[in-house]
């Protein structure tokens, strides 16, 4: 079983519009996502599968259709920013995580898994 | 079974396809080859033999390989021609004294340049125009000489008068008839040629009959003609017309036509069943063939008749077209319209300079024949009409009417499988079409596939329309479109951003596109705005669309770690920035190497370290040296005329004037530059996007080449500049890039894809054609004067330098770039040793 504990991780603010930054929770590098357009955040693993270097908060993100996703700086790889699923290579997923905007502040709940 | 011994006697272009023709049909380890080629170099590309003049390179024209030879198991004696020929025997004998005995022999000898004997004409400022010798020859003629004339006013005679041109000469062209081009144009085509020319500076006599050359006392000679008048000059080119080379026939006692040439059959058999003979030496129904194409098919045709395949040749079609000194000119079939009831069509365009006309027969049904001068556009489509028979429209006077831009083929995809699309390499449209269902995407991938378009390159338009539509009718659409949020071009983009005044991503988008955009329109348009406005590229409005190297100033590394490189014009360093370097990388333990471009790369940064490190180096007068953007790389330069003993340029100086001016410039793709102090060339110059080599008058200047993953050797496109006049050039030359290419789009491919080629792009930049001269240059000012250094203004902006630290949420930095030690420096970890150099760690 895990429960949901949402992790205050930055000001609104210092997210960058149409854009990642890279926040540290613990040990674990988050690629954050935000899309001004409709006010939606996401949260991935900055872990680029490809390559495993810690990179996908710096990709640039795009649309395929409805389909929003981010596209890794190394080797262009593309996921799905809702479901971390690979879009090139279905093989490959980034993890994701439920992220929302509270109050002006970024949180992200990262499955604690319960002991 | 014994091996067949075949000879093959010359090594042109003919001789030479024929070989080719042999591996492309089959076995050709089945024949014991053996090629004897008069001319020390093997066959080489006659057709082009003029840009010989510009580029001085033989190799650029070489079509044949000593290697290629080898590993085809042909044997090759280069210099040695062959001097008798005994059938019975079935041998032939060298001149070194050779003697072969032959299974089968092949006769590819080619033809000579005729020379009227007038008294006169062998003397030392006589010369010809065939071979690469010959036009060594000229230019050291012309190297100490003013004038130059060319006796011949036919197609071959009009390439050497380029040539004149191109050498500087004051050029006289001296015509028997009253006009040129007397075989392929009439009274009206010839006349209106001749004024073209003229106009160009080209002095034309016509109706002259050469009856003396008579040395001078001071040095060139003169020219007598029958009408009394006298010309003097320094250089003579014959170019009266060419002889077939059929004298080891008659020496053989082959049939040989009245007139000259080596009689064939529809097989090219000799009357000698076991020798043929092909090219220009060849007599077919009592007609020499002096283009490439028919040598090109009788050549196949041999080829298939040793191999016991079928096939024969059937003679060939004439039409050519042609860019004389600058001008179109295109004869198609009967252009003089001598078939019995022939009428035609005619227009005469005195305001833009075109003559066009049509020769149809008596019904107004087909095509026979056609003149266009001054505008060929049309040259494909009447092509197409006429070899393949096909009904004209209902008012063939349309015809005569200049189309716009998009040349050739509206009637593609009604032409039949068998239409010739490309007659030097005599591929068909169903041999395009199959291309395409074999899976060719593209042209370049038929050109590779079916050797489509490599030749004289006329068939371009036509190849390209049917490719595209044959992948329509696959279903593959052909979109322009950038990408799926905009339905435009690159192009399109670039002149909405230009015209509206647009200035940042989401302005366009909002306008023009829809969606959330992609990682291609981003970064596309970051440029595009970039290359119009050169605003800060990590102003706000723009950080978020910026490719990730971009984004960051620096090169991304598989570790996620960057590179530094700043700016080091020219190559030229003070000890003092070195030391500087050097100490930087110690500081932030950076790996030192020294670039391609000349220059040093720090790699092993990490972003939250970048900032530090470029206030280091802009504190020692470092600028950012754009490693990471599609924009001006370096200008490589040698040490030139400052130490070189053979400079004749100062090569540094006007390289760090080049960096300094372009610096900072975004464009469609990457930019490099190089400036050498002379010929030799140490600076690599004609493998750049442009190239500057040091003369003795001037700077030469050459464009669009490319190293990289597909090389191009570079284009001359003016001599002897001076810096202003060729910084005007490469003003316009870029800027004009920058509006009209595809993005990612190198300026060689771009240059290869531009319909009109060097002539155009000349028109463009030198000539002024489109009258864009100004504002190309006035846009490119703009630039150069917005330039920043992207470093330095970022650190002046506090907000900015916080987008480089690894989380926003904690000072920490990224523990996951890791370092071991190799070779006294550091390189990045591979997984396994990162691995357990954190668990150590722990
Ligand atoms: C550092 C350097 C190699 C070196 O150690 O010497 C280098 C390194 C890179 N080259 Fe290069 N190229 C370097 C000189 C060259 C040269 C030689 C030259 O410029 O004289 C060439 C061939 C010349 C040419 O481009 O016409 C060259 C042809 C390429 C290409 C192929 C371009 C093409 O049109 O075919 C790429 C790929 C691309 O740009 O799409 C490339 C791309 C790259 C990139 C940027 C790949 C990337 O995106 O990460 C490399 C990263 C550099 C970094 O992190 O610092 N590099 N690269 C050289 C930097 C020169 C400099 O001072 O700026
Ligand atoms: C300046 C110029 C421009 C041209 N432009 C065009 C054009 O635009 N379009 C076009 O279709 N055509 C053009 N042509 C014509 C084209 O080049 C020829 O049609 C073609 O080269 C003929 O090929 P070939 O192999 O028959 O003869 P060549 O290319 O002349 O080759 C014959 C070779 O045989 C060698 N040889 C002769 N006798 C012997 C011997 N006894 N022993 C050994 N070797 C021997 C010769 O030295 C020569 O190397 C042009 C020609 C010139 C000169
Ligand atoms: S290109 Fe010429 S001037 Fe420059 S270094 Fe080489 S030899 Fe010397
Ligand atoms: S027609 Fe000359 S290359 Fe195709």
């Amino acid at each position: 079983m895990s429960v949901q504990q949402w992790v205050q991780v930055c000001d609104q603010q210092q997210l960058l519009a149409n854009a990642g930054v890279t926040a540290l929770i613990g040990e674990q590098q988050v690629a954050v996502f935000y899309v001004p357009a409709n006010d939606q955040v996401f949260a991935v693993d900055n872990l680029d599968p490809v390559t495993g270097a810690q990179v996908m908060a710096r990709g640039l993100i795009g649309s395929q259709g409805e389909q929003m996703y981010v596209a890794s700086p190394l080797l262009k790889q593309r996921y799905c920013l809702h479901t971390g699923q690979g879009l090139d290579d279905d093989a490959q997923r980034l993890n994701n995580w439920p992220v929302r905007l509270n109050d002006g502040m970024v949180e992200v709940a990262l499955e604690a898994a319960s002991a | 079974m014994s091996v067949t011994r075949l000879a093959v006697v010359g090594n042109g272009m003919v001789g030479h396809h024929f070989l080719q023709q042999l591996v492309d049909q089959g076995d050709i380890h089945q024949y014991a080859i053996t090629v004897f080629s008069e001319e020390s170099l093997l066959a080489y590309d006659r057709v082009q033999l003029t840009k010989y003049m510009q580029s001085g390179s033989a190799e650029a024209l070489s079509l044949a390989s000593l290697e290629q030879y080898k590993s085809w198991g042909i044997e090759v004696k280069a210099g040695v021609a062959i001097e008798t020929l005994d059938t019975q025997a079935q041998m032939i004998t060298a001149s070194d004294g050779t003697q072969l005995e032959y299974d089968k022999l092949v006769l590819a000898t080619g033809s000579y340049p005729f020379v009227p004997p007038v008294p006169g004409h062998d003397g030392a400022a006589c010369h010809v125009y065939r071979t690469i010798p010959d036009l060594e020859g000229i230019k050291v003629a012309a190297s100490n000489a003013r004038s130059g004339v060319v006796i011949g006013g036919g197609l071959l005679g009009l390439e050497a008068a380029k040539a004149l041109v191109d050498l500087g000469l004051d050029t006289h062209v001296v015509e028997f008839a009253d006009r040129l081009m007397i075989q392929q144009l009439d009274a009206e085509g010839g006349e209106l040629l001749g004024s073209k020319i003229r106009d160009l500076g080209v002095k034309v006599h016509t109706q002259k009959n050469t009856q003396a050359i008579v040395p001078l006392e001071h040095g060139g000679v003169q020219l007598q003609f029958a009408d009394g008048e006298l010309l003097e000059t320094d250089v003579v080119v014959f170019s009266a017309g060419i002889r077939p080379r059929d004298q080891l026939a008659r020496q053989a006692q082959l049939d040989v036509g009245e007139r000259g040439g080596i009689v064939i059959n529809d097989q090219c058999q000799t009357s000698q069943p076991n020798v043929y003979a092909i090219g220009e030496c060849a007599l077919w129904q009592q007609r020499i063939f002096g283009l490439v194409a028919p040598g090109y098919q009788m050549a196949k045709t041999v080829a298939a008749h040793i191999n016991g395949l079928e096939g024969s040749f059937l003679g060939a079609d004439m039409s050519t077209k042609l860019k004389l000194l600058g001008v179109d000119v295109a004869s198609i079939g009967d252009a003089q319209g001598n078939t019995p009831g022939a009428k035609t069509y005619r227009l005469f365009d005195e305001y833009h300079g075109h003559y066009h006309k049509l020769v149809v027969d008596e019904t107004g049904e087909f095509l026979l024949g056609a003149i266009l001068v001054g505008d060929a556009e049309r040259y494909t489509e009447l092509l197409q009409i006429y070899q393949n028979r096909m009904s004209l429209p209902e008012h063939p006077e349309m015809l005569l009417l200049s189309v716009d831009d998009e040349a050739g083929g509206g009637f593609a995809m009604e032409l039949p499988a068998s239409a010739s699309i490309c007659s030097c390499h005599n591929v068909s449209k169903g041999d395009v079409v199959r291309a395409v269902q074999g899976g060719c995407c593209n042209v370049a991938e038929v050109k590779g596939q079916t050797c489509a378009a490599t030749g004289c390159g006329g068939c371009m338009p036509a190849l390209t329309k049917v490719v595209q539509d044959s992948l329509l009718e696959l279903g593959v659409e052909v979109s322009n479109d950038l990408c799926e949020h905009f339905a435009y071009t690159r192009q399109e983009l670039y002149d909405l951003v230009r015209v509206e005044e647009l200035k940042s991503y989401n302005e366009v988008l909002e306008r023009h596109g829809q969606g959330l955009g992609c990682e291609i329109c981003k970064p596309a348009l970051a440029s595009i705005l970039a290359s119009c406005w050169n605003d800060y590229v990590l102003a706000n409005d723009h950080v978020a669309q910026q490719d990730s190297n971009d984004r960051y100033l620096a090169n991304i590394q598989k570790d996620g770690s960057y590179s530094v490189v700043p700016r080091v014009p020219a190559g030229e360093i003070t000890p003092r920035q070195l030391i500087v370097l050097g100490q930087v990388a110690e500081d932030f333990s950076l790996y030192c190497k020294i670039t391609g471009g000349q220059r040093v790369d720090l790699l092993g940064a990490r972003q939250d370290q970048l900032p530090a490190i470029w206030q280091q180096l802009i504190e020692a007068g470092f600028e950012t040296g754009h490693a990471y953007g599609k924009s001006v790389r370096t200008v490589k330069s040698c040490v030139g005329s400052t130490w070189c003993r053979f400079g004749v340029g100062d090569s540094v100086k006007l390289a760090i004037d080049i960096e300094n001016r372009y610096k900072g410039v975004r464009s469609p793709h990457k930019l490099k530059f190089a400036v050498s102090g002379c010929t030799r060339e140490c600076a690599e110059a004609q493998s750049k996007d442009i190239g500057v080599i040091a003369t003795d008058k001037g700077w030469n200047l050459y464009v669009c080449g490319n190293g990289g993953m597909r090389p191009r050797h570079a284009d001359l496109l003016a001599t002897d500049l001076d810096q202003q006049t060729l910084i005007t050039y490469i003003d316009r030359l870029l800027m004009f890039y920058i509006k009209t290419a595809d993005r990612l789009q190198r300026t060689s491919t771009w240059f290869e894809q531009l319909d009109g080629g060097l002539d155009y792009l000349r028109q463009v930049v030198i000539d002024d054609k489109l009258a864009i001269g100004a504002q190309l240059e006035q846009q490119m000012q703009a630039l150069v004067d917005a330039y920043q250094c992207e470093w330095k203004t970022t650190l002046e902006d506090p907000h900015a330098v916080t987008r480089f630290q690894s989380f926003v949420n904690s000072p920490a930095t990224d523990a996951s770039i890791v370092m071991v030690n190799e070779r006294d420096q550091v390189r990045p970890a591979t997984a396994n040793e990162r691995i357990e150099l954190v668990s150590a760690s722990i």
